[in-house]
This record gives structure tokens, C-alpha cells and sequence, in this order.
């Protein structure tokens, strides 16, 4: 579907300078009215909010402000505008079902609604999660190709290339990335999935030209794969997010927008970060010419950037709401844990961020993931993949208050210690690497966590 | 108006972030004989541990913490050219800079507000910005704390860069660095020779006084 990518060639430049101070603090005062125009209100006993008349008016509040506000260009310094009738293009011309990957491996993303029980997709991997290069990396996407629940594999991030630190704007980060993802080509066609579709934020991409590098039918991104070009939080985007954006639509590679409203931020609160994720949402699906958006809000008080704190859970479910209800547009929930593999909280966090993603009439992932770094490596298994992916199949079809008690249920399990996780353990120390198999400890958990939300009411068949 | 009511519009004009009645209190207390000092310690520094404490309970939001530091400098502005001794004397001067290659940049605005409302004198580069600007800068600034912010996992390398560059420059020992942000952890801060790591945006306050107190 084209967007405008045209048309933001042209429109970077066009207007008055905006300061970007100027830009950001117009953002608070604004989003507090039409917070209190549409009666938009956050409540901390219901993450999964059972209001369509609040998603609805959500929807309405975001696109009233994605159209005044726009979109700021960090490389021009202008405001990039649509109109509503453009915004409206994009979207009602908008095909769903879609179809990913090849052969056998295709999966088709059908447009759900809050409730629904047509499947979610599950987009799993770990972008974001520093993992060792070469064999390493590669058993750990085999670890995610395998998991049966997951439709579409996601990276994780390299934490060295050919033993070398990765720099932007680097010859060694070009390197990295096409590195990264031959390694994922070859995960999947180890793990029997061959054409498994590839959803990729290329950890050895900080800058543009590696993304631009990986477009490769015989070694990189497929036709009909995906590529993220992220929005920069709050309403913004810069050359860089455009030029991956234009090199993917062009070359028949999906692109996905990822977009981070942030509580505390310069948006406020929890409802003026929900009005911000909704009017990005817009501003992202049509500047990008995108074929998903991926919602990951995040709480100013969690370094990791993980989506499980109970302020962006609520955005996570009332933005996936009001989007699903009112077009064909599909939306992502990018999953960030706080805790490492190996914990008990890990896992509460993937099936609190599962149930609200799937109830709310999104699709699950990419993910499950975390931000780490330095000797923080390889902190993540398949086994937090498995309870998102389980979770989420078994969900579909949950109201929104039954998705609602289970996840304060899930709440009050790592709430405690959200921010201040217990240490986790490495892939190395959970698994037997070599052949993949989990380890007892891991697996005892992970059927532990399992049993007690069974008993919650999530009906796992298995 | 009375001693106390001029005190207690500089504290309000400080805690709501507004400019004009912060400046016009500052303005005020002069007119009325208020020494700088007094209308810091009573007025703008009470309204500061306020907005700190809002903060930290989720109370308050980073616009309404960038209102209340701009106010704060308004009011500054008007009483600096009265101080007397080391009246009003910032508490260090502090770079800080997203690192080459990453424009996250929330996580370092909010540091900077928060040095700024507690008395640092904070110059913020921006985002996506070159070792060599970042080593550069602070020499010519004559800055005493350079603080290096980044998210993704490649900020690392830079920051290790900059110590280096600093090292071999001969000037390591003129600066305090500090680093922060989603990869960086208390370990890869010492593993590179960094002076300290902040956690949060708190810690970094608190970070860069004891790094000044010693």
C-alpha cells in the first residue's frame, strides 16, 4: 500500500523552523486538554480497560492530533503535516488479510478486533537483547524458529562482530548487519523453516546504511519480509528512520513502525502518552507507507524499556483498542521484560503482556525482549517465547475483563519488583546449547507459571 | 506585599513553571530589600526539593520539570547581578551529550533538568554527537563533569572511545566522566575507567555531587 513517502520528500522542507523545545513542550499542555475534551481516563485497577466508548474517543483524540500537530524533522527542523483525508486514505484503502513468507512457512495476518477469536500473529525473537555472534546467535533464533506458536522470527542484537566492538556509522556495522541476518536465514533453515518470515530492527543498525545493506533476496530481508524504521519519541523522525523506510517500500519490503510514547515524558501522564501513541500511530502508519505499527510504550522509570509496567499496559490495550475497532489497520504490541530468563517474573510479565495484547484486538511481539548490554549477554531463552506464544493462543477469543483479572493477577506477581528484577540466568546456563533442550529447572518454572494461570482461567489446550 | 508573600511567589512561580512569576518574585524581593541568598534558600530552594520530590513519586512529568528549571533560570537571572561573594555560585559545570550514533535522547533531557533545578550549571550538546565534538567541547567549556548518555547497545564503544581520547589527550584527569542509559550497568563503567555510573536520572544528581564533593 503506498503512503506518502513521496510526499514527505517534499514536505521536510516545507514550512516555518520549529525549535525542538518549542516542539516538545507544546506537547504537555495540549495533550492534557484533548485528554479532558475526550474524557480519555487512565485507571490503575483496569490495564485492560472494558470501555469502547473511551477507545473510540481515543481514536478520535489522536487523529484530531496527529493532524495538528504533525510530524518534526529532526534533520529540516519542520513539521511535516497530513490531513485527515489523507490519514483516511491510507487507512480505509488498506488490505487486510496479508500474507508473509514462503511455502509451507506463510502465515496470514487477518484484522482482529477487541475480543476477537481470530488468531493473533506471533511475531517472537529478541530485538533489542545482546546476545554472542556466529553459532551463538544462530542457536538462539533456531531457539525461537522451533517454538511452534511463532508465525514470524524477530532478531536479537549482536553484542560483537567478528569479535569487534559495533560502531555507527561504522564498515564493521554494514558487516554486523548482513551478518545478523544471514545468521537468521540460516536459523530458520536449521530449524525446517525456511520461509519463515523475518520481522528485523538489525541490532548492528544504529545508523541507516546496514539497514539499506540487508535488503538482499538470496542472503538478507526477502520481499514480503519486515523492516523497522521507528518513530523517535514523542511525533518525531529524522532521515534516517525516512531513508529505511523509502529503501524497504521500494523494494517490496514491509515496513514496520515501531513508536514509544512515553509515560513521563514529554506526553505526561499515562492519558497524554495514550494520545500521543495514538496520534504516532497515524503519523507512523502513513509517512513510513507501513504495513504494521508496533506500540511499545514505556514508563520513564524502567531503564530496560519494558512495556509490562501497569501505566503502559493500559496504553498497550486502550491504543490496540481503539484501533482495531475503528479500521483495518494492524497493530503490533513490541514486548520488553524487565527480568531475565531463568525467573519466575519473566514469565509473569510475558503473559500479562500476551493477554493485553491479545484482548485488546492486537497481535503479539515482536518479542519477547530487553534492552541489554555490556556483559549482559545472551540473557534470554525460548522459554519466555513460549509463554507469550502459548498465552496468546490460548487468550484469543478472552474478554477484555477476564484479560483484566488475570493480568492484575500477573501484576501483583513482579509489580514488587519491577525496576530492581532478580539477576537471571544466561541461555548457556538454562540450556543444553548444543541440542537446544531446556534444562529442568527452566521448564519446571515455566510449567509452574503456566499451572497457576491455568487455574486463573487462561485455557491452555496443552 | 509582605516578605513572606514575595518568598512564597518566587516558590510558586519556581514549583508551577512559570517564567513570569518567577522573575517578577525575583524582581520583587529585590525591590524589597530580600537578599539573593534569602530568596533562593527560602523561596526557589524549597520549590526545587518540591518539584524533586513530585518527581520521584511519579507526581510530576518531565515538561512540567523543564518548566520549573526554565523558571528557576529566569529567576537566577534576575538576582545574579546582585550576588555577592560566592552567592548563588553553581553547584559544577556539567557536559552531557547522547552518544555518536543514538538519538534517544528522553533519558539524557531528564538528567539535565534535574541538574539544572538542583543547581548545576548543565550544558546539553543534543543527541547523535562525535567523540571528538564531545572531548573537544568540554576542553573548550572548561566543564568539571562530562556525562555520556546512550540506549543502544553500539553507544557503548563510544563511550569507552572518549575516555580513551581523553587518556591520550593527557586531560583525563581534569574531568570526571559519567555514564547512563539502557546498556550501561555499574561493571561496563568500570571495565572502561569511567568515574561513575547513574542508574537513574537521581543517581546522576547525586553522582555528580559526590564526584564534585572530593
Amino acid at each position: 500500500m503506498p503512503g506518502l513517502h513521496f510526499e514527505m520528500m517534499e514536505r521536510v522542507n516545507e514550512g516555518p523552523r520549529v525549535r525542538e523545545p518549542e516542539f516538545d513542550k507544546s506537547i504537555f499542555p495540549r495533550v492534557k486538554e484533548l485528554a479532558e475534551k475526550y474524557d480519555i481516563k487512565y485507571d490503575p485497577a483496569n490495564p485492560v480497560p472494558d470501555d469502547d466508548g473511551m477507545a473510540d474517543r481515543l481514536f478520535a483524540a489522536g487523529l484530531e492530533y496527529a493532524v495538528e500537530k504533525g510530524l518534526w524533522v529532526l534533520d529540516t527542523q519542520k513539521v511535516v503535516k497530513f490531513t485527515e483525508a489523507e490519514i483516511w486514505r491510507y487507512l480505509d484503502n488498506f488490505h487486510t488479510p496479508l500474507t508473509f513468507g514462503y511455502g509451507k512457512d506463510q502465515v496470514t495476518l487477518y484484522p482482529r478486533k477487541p475480543e476477537s477469536d481470530v488468531r493473533p500473529l506471533v511475531i517472537g525473537g529478541a530485538a533489542g537483547s545482546s546476545m554472542t555472534e556466529g553459532e551463538i546467535y544462530t542457536k538462539h533464533m533456531m531457539n525461537f524458529a522451533l517454538e511452534p506458536t511463532n508465525d514470524m522470527i524477530a532478531n536479537g542484537n549482536p553484542a560483537w562482530i567478528e569479535g569487534r566492538e559495533i560502531r555507527p556509522f561504522s564498515p564493521n556495522e554494514v558487516h554486523g548487519a548482513i551478518q545478523e541476518v544471514g545468521w537468521i536465514r540460516e536459523a530458520i533453515r536449521r530449524a525446517g523453516r525456511p520461509g519463515m518470515p523475518m520481522f528485523v530492527a538489525p541490532g548492528c543498525a544504529a545508523s541507516a546504511p546496514p539497514a539499506v545493506a540487508i535488503i538482499n533476496e538470496e542472503r538478507g530481508l526477502r520481499k514480503g519480509d519486515f523492516m523497522y524504521a521507528a518513530l523517535l519519541t514523542e511525533l518525531k523522525s529524522d532521515y534516517d528512520r525516512l531513508i529505511r523506510a523509502v529503501a524497504a517500500v521500494e523494494n517490496g519490503v514491509n515496513v514496520a513502525t515501531l513508536l514509544a510514547p512515553m509515560v513521563g515524558g514529554w506526553a505526561g501522564s499515562p492519558e497524554g502518552a495514550a494520545i500521543c501513541g495514538a496520534a504516532e500511530t497515524f503519523l507512523g502508519a502513513i509517512s513510513h507507507s507501513s504495513t504494521i505499527v508496533v506500540n511499545h510504550p514505556v514508563h520513564m522509570s524502567l531503564k530496560n524499556g519494558a512495556t509490562t509496567h501497569r501505566t503502559t499496559l493500559w496504553i498497550e490495550s486502550i491504543v490496540g483498542q481503539a484501533f482495531s475497532r475503528n479500521c483495518r489497520f494492524p497493530i503490533g504490541q513490541n514486548v520488553f521484560l524487565d527480568a531475565r530468563a531463568g525467573t519466575y517474573e519473566v514469565l509473569w510479565e510475558a503473559a500479562a503482556n500476551a493477554i493485553v495484547a491479545v484482548s485488546s484486538g492486537q497481535h503479539t511481539g515482536p518479542g519477547p525482549s530487553g534492552i541489554t548490554g555490556g556483559d549482559d549477554v545472551d540473557m534470554i531463552s525460548g522459554i519466555e517465547l513460549r509463554m507469550l506464544g502459548e498465552t496468546s493462543r490460548a487468550v484469543t477469543g478472552m474478554t477484555r475483563k477476564k484479560a483484566n483479572e488475570i493480568v492484575v493477577k500477573c501484576l501483583e506477581k513482579y509489580e514488587p519488583t519491577l525496576g530492581n528484577p532478580p539477576k537471571g540466568k544466561s541461555l548457556q546456563e538454562l540450556y543444553d546449547v548444543p541440542k537446544l533442550q531446556v534444562k529442568e529447572e527452566w521448564l519446571a518454572k515455566f510449567e509452574e507459571v503456566k499451572a497457576e494461570l491455568k487455574s486463573w482461567g487462561v485455557p491452555y489446550r496443552y | 506585599m509582605s516578605e513572606k508573600d514575595i518568598l512564597q511567589k518566587l516558590y510558586e512561580g519556581v514549583l508551577g513553571g512559570v517564567m513570569t512569576t518567577a522573575a517578577d518574585a525575583a524582581q520583587e524581593a529585590l525591590d524589597a530589600g530580600i537578599t539573593p541568598l534569602k530568596a533562593i534558600d527560602e523561596g526557589m530552594s524549597p520549590a526545587i526539593k518540591e518539584v524533586g520530590e513530585r518527581f520521584g513519586k511519579g507526581e510530576m512529568f518531565l515538561p512540567e520539570m523543564v518548566a520549573s528549571a526554565d523558571a528557576m533560570e529566569a529567576a537566577l537571572a534576575i538576582l545574579e547581578p546582585h550576588f555577592e561573594g560566592d552567592e548563588g555560585e553553581s553547584k559544577g559545570k556539567v557536559l552531557i551529550a547522547t552518544v555518536q550514533g543514538d538519538i534517544h535522547d528522553i533519558g539524557k533531557n531528564i538528567v539535565v533538568a534535574l541538574l539544572k533545578v538542583n543547581g548545576f550549571d548543565v550544558i546539553d550538546i543534543g543527541r547523535d554527537i562525535a567523540s571528538t565534538d564531545i572531548v573537544d567541547k568540554s576542553v573548550d567549556l572548561g566543564v568539571e563533569i562530562i556525562g555520556l548518555s546512550g540506549l543502544l547497545t553500539t553507544s557503548l564503544p563510544m563511550m569507552r572511545d572518549i575516555i580513551e581520547m581523553l587518556d591520550d589527550d593527557g586531560v583525563r584527569d581534569q574531568y570526571k566522566v559519567i555514564i547512563g542509559g539502557g546498556p550501561t550497568s555499574q561493571d561496563y563503567a568500570d571495565e572502561i575507567g569511567a568515574d561513575g555510573y547513574g542508574e537513574t536520572a537521581y543517581n546522576a544528581v547525586e553522582l555528580c555531587s559526590q564526584l564534585l564533593s572530593k
